[in-house]
This record gives C-alpha cells, structure tokens and sequence, in this order.
C-alpha cells in the first residue's frame, strides 16, 4: 500500500488528523494512534482532513466512530473532510453521514461553528 | 458450491437468536433515525423463489462462531421486514449446498491474498468490475464488499485467503475462501486444476496479531450492497459469495 501513514498538524489552534490515500485493517491502528494523539491536545474540535482519502473501510470507520464518541463525552466535536467519492459511499451505507459533520474542504471544517455555541 | 467435495460436509445448521453483540455500529444506526423507517431491498434467492421459502434459498451469513456479524444492532434488524431475514429468532436453519451457477465456469480473477496485498486485491477488483461494465459507483460497492471479506480472511481467517471472481452475463460471482480452507491457494499448490495468480511482492505481511481484533461489521457492510450472499463454514475454514447484478446499485439517501 503506499504512504499509509497519517499525521497531526495544528492548524489555527485546531488539531488536524491528515489520513492517506487508503484506510484499512492494515493502518487501521495508525488511524486510532493519531485521533487520540489530536485528542490529547485539549477538548473542542478534532479534524480529520481526509481529502487524499480514496478509500475507507469499516476498521476505518470503527476508529472514526471511536473518536466521535470520545469527543461528544468530553463535549468536543469530530469534524471530517471527505472528498473521495468511495469514502462518502461507505459513510452513506453505514449512515455515519448523518452522525459525524463532513465537510467539502479543511477550510469549511475548521471556520464551522460548532452545533449550538460560538466558533473559536 | 464449488468444491463440495474438497471440503467435506457443507450442510450447516446455523444458530439463530442468539443477541447481537453490542457494537459501534449499533450506535450508528440508533442515532440515525432514516434507517429505521428507510425499508431495504428484499434478498433473491438463486432460483427466484420468493422470500418465505425454505431456509436453504435464504441467505444471510454467519461465521461459525461469530454471529455477531449476521446480526447487527437491533434497530438495523427492525428496519427490515421478517421476510427479508433468512433467520427467525429461535429457529435453526439448515442450509444444504445450493447449486452455484459458477460450478462450471471459469474465474475472471483468481487471486491469493493476505494482509499485505489487501490493496491488490481492490485494484484487481475495481479493474475486473470496470472490464464487467458496471457503474462507477456500483463498482465502488463491488470493491469495498469484496474488500471487506477479504480483510475478514486476514484478520480473522488465518491471515491469508483466495479470492475468485465470475462474470456470469453481467453478474459478478465473488467467492473469499480463508486461508483455514482447503478451497484457498497456498504456495504452489493446485488443488482443483485453477491455475492461482499470486501478486507479485506480496511481502510486508503483517502479522496477524497485530491488526485489528474488534469485529468491523464488514458481513454487514456487504449485505447492505450485495444481491446475495452465502457464508459457508466447514471444519477446513470458511467461504462467503457474492452476487452483484449489474445495475443494481442501493441508494442511501
């Protein structure tokens, strides 16, 4: 597989999870290992800048559903980026589109006001 | 199925009724209010016989074992009518081997896997459902579910698996045998005559025990998109089939 690797940038004081081109059992764990490394810097928004992602499978989605629910217990948010037109399928099927917010690009994640409060 | 003999008994009674595991999934679905109401397709048998018949011409799958994957949350189970359901709470179902319409036929692909080759096994795929003129987001559906078992094979079949692939007039057969069953290739060998492609470079493999344990409802995924599926699990391993019909793409608005 190539660079499946995944990486933690902070962009305008936002943790960003930047995924690769595949997700899947293979680098599944990287995926995790990078959500709770993002996490760690502090409650509120977590992206997960999935714009080089082309594909996802459900170990992918069991990670993402993780951190969704970390997030929502410690009143933060997960915000997603999903471009990749076989990754917006898979979150239809599971119905994970309408559970987690996903946006078209990283600027619209990050400027999002979060559900009922004000923007940071 | 194809092999009947290679593997001894295939005829299976299935248990059913057992509680479905708890899962992330469950979570998904009970947040989604759409997939309770939103009804699914209704399951076809090989040889069109309506939903309510026997047991044998039902399908949905279960692992030996792992019925958790047959039976996701509760409230995916309420969005869809019993008859949709192979199994009734409380009833053993005994399938016996159906004929398989690829018994005679032979593969477009034929391809051995195991965890490091996951990603040759969806190019392979995504290049046999273009050649099959499905699509593009049909075969994305395609890919994904095939997929999906074979990643079922690494993680929870022995690490390795063989994957095969008809193209029957339009309608893909995809057939994940895992590496326990004597249906799936292994170094040079031959069993029924295929000749087996092994991908080149098929190194990098991870070791089993370090990929993920957890079950990612991948069977649930595939029953959300295939046409059909049998699971059938003997003493030599496990092997699942699918069937896409061309055109036949699910919407979930």
């Amino acid at each position: 597989m190539p660079d499946a690797r995944f990486s933690v940038e902070v962009v305008s004081g936002i943790p960003v999870v930047v995924t690769p081109e595949e997700i899947d059992i293979t680098n599944a764990d990287g995926l995790r290992a990078a959500l709770l490394e993002a996490a760690a810097h502090g409650p509120g928004k977590l992206v997960v800048d999935m714009t080089r992602t082309q594909f996802c499978d459900t170990a992918g989605i069991h990670a993402l559903v993780a951190a969704h629910k970390r997030a929502e217990a410690g009143r933060g948010e997960v915000r997603l980026v999903i471009t990749g037109v076989a990754v917006l399928r898979i979150f239809a099927i599971t119905g994970l589109d309408s559970v987690i917010p996903h946006f078209a690009n990283l600027e619209d994640a990050l400027a999002a006001t979060s559900r009922g409060t004000e923007s940071s | 199925m194809r092999g009947a003999d290679e593997r001894g008994p295939l005829r299976r009674t299935i248990p059913v009724g057992t509680r479905p595991g708890i899962s992330n999934m469950a979570f998904i679905i009970q947040h989604d209010g759409r997939n309770a109401s939103q009804p699914r397709w209704a399951w076809r048998s090989w040889n069109g016989l309506p939903p309510g018949a026997s047991g044998r011409e039902r399908l949905s799958a279960t692992q030996s074992g792992r019925v958790d994957d047959a039976n996701p949350s509760r409230g995916l189970r309420a969005s869809r009518s019993r008859e949709d359901w192979c199994y009734r709470a409380g009833e053993a179902v005994t399938t016996d081997s159906p004929s398989c319409p690829t018994d005679d036929a032979p593969p477009v692909l034929d391809l051995g896997f195991d965890s490091g080759t996951l990603h040759t096994v969806r190019a392979q795929m995504r290049a046999c459902v273009s050649h099959a003129g499905f699509p593009e987001g049909q075969a994305e559906d395609v890919v994904l579910a095939v997929h999906e078992l074979a990643a079922n094979a690494v993680s929870h079949g022995g690490g390795a698996g063989r994957l095969r692939v008809w193209n029957l007039a339009g309608t893909l057969y995809c057939q994940v045998d895992d590496g326990d069953s004597p249906m799936s290739s292994r170094q040079g060998d031959d069993h029924d005559g295929t000749a087996v492609i092994k991908p080149s470079g098929s190194s990098d493999r991870a070791s089993v025990n370090s990929l993920p344990r957890e079950h990612g409802h991948g069977l649930w995924v595939v029953q959300q998109v295939a046409d059909q599926m049998q699971s059938l699990s003997g003493p030599g391993g496990t092997s699942v089939l699918v069937r896409f019909d061309r055109g036949a793409m699910r919407h979930f608005a």
